[in-house]
């Protein structure tokens, strides 16, 4: 999948969970969850589960720890693309 | 060190789902699982031992100088004392125990998690909107430490950690701060204080 690919269903599935608008309109791979989208914490365990079922990926606890931006989460997405 | 959480009941009851598949299995241990499906009140048992880990993690966080991490399986819980009203016990990280005290009420569950026992952890919680939060939790902050609001500032370090800095080399870090739907809260520890603060 290319990048572009994976960032346009990141934002997808990152958009019901956004709490600063202003912010999201500037998605891209530098985009903090916290710092920025202003993402509850709760929330961001659902990130990890839809972003799990969106690309049948199973993301382990070490993967997730360090998931804190789209382009943490991009790469973790291919990492777990390519290792299947 | 300390740190602190808020959970507002009423907004994670809307937010968030945890009976979703996967979610407990991403957060809890398989001991923390079992207090939540053997209590009375599974929802409150859910939001407890989040904040806390929450609580625990930022006073980790603040005393090893770390990033924020979305690891909260390393965060292992232990409820001590639990009443209607309150939760006491103890949160391991990486074998650092922080302590934790929970108010629970209705509306929230307010955690806050000290290094040290008795450290003289002060929790305050208010209302405010999102726009008037900032001016009040100065507010509220200079009448602790009995300084005018103009002196004090409110300010975060790389890693998001907040502090206080003011006239005079004021400097303030044994300080923890957290915001969920209605509730606003913030914990001071203001015993054994004369290293960190610094105000002539």
């Amino acid at each position: 999948m290319e990048t572009k690919e994976i960032i346009y269903c990141l934002k997808k599935i990152v958009k019901p969970y956004v709490q600063n608008d202003l912010a999201f309109q500037d998605f891209g791979r530098d985009t903090d969850f916290i710092k920025d989208l202003e993402i509850n914490s709760a929330n961001l365990v659902d990130i990890v589960l839809d972003v799990e079922d969106e690309f049948n990926i199973a993301i382990d606890n070490d993967s997730m720890d360090n998931m804190l931006t789209v382009n943490d989460a991009v790469e973790i997405i291919k990492t777990k693309q390519r290792e299947q | 060190m300390i740190g602190n959480d808020v959970v507002d009941l009423e907004l994670a009851a809307r937010q968030s789902n945890w009976r979703r598949k996967g979610f407990l299995n991403k957060v809890f241990s398989s001991t923390e699982q079992e207090l939540i499906h053997a209590s009375a009140n599974p929802d409150k048992m859910v939001w407890l031992l989040w904040s806390m880990k929450e609580a625990a993690y930022k006073a980790h966080q603040r005393e090893l100088i770390l990033p924020r991490r979305l690891n909260w399986l390393v965060q292992k819980c232990e409820i001590s004392i639990l009443t209607l009203e309150t939760a006491s016990g103890e949160v391991e990280i990486e074998n650092h125990t922080y302590y934790t005290t929970s108010e629970i009420t209705s509306d929230y569950i307010l955690t806050s998690a000290e290094k040290n026992r008795d450290s003289g952890v002060k929790n305050a919680i208010f209302e405010a909107s999102s726009s008037e939060v900032k001016e009040q939790l100065k507010n509220r902050i200079s009448k602790e430490f009995a300084l005018e609001n103009k002196e004090i500032q409110l300010e975060k370090d790389r890693f998001g950690i907040p502090f206080l800095t003011g006239n005079d080399s004021f400097f303030f870090n044994r300080f923890s701060l957290s915001g969920h739907g209605r509730f606003y809260t913030y914990s001071l520890s203001l015993i054994n204080c004369e290293t960190t603060v610094k105000h002539s």
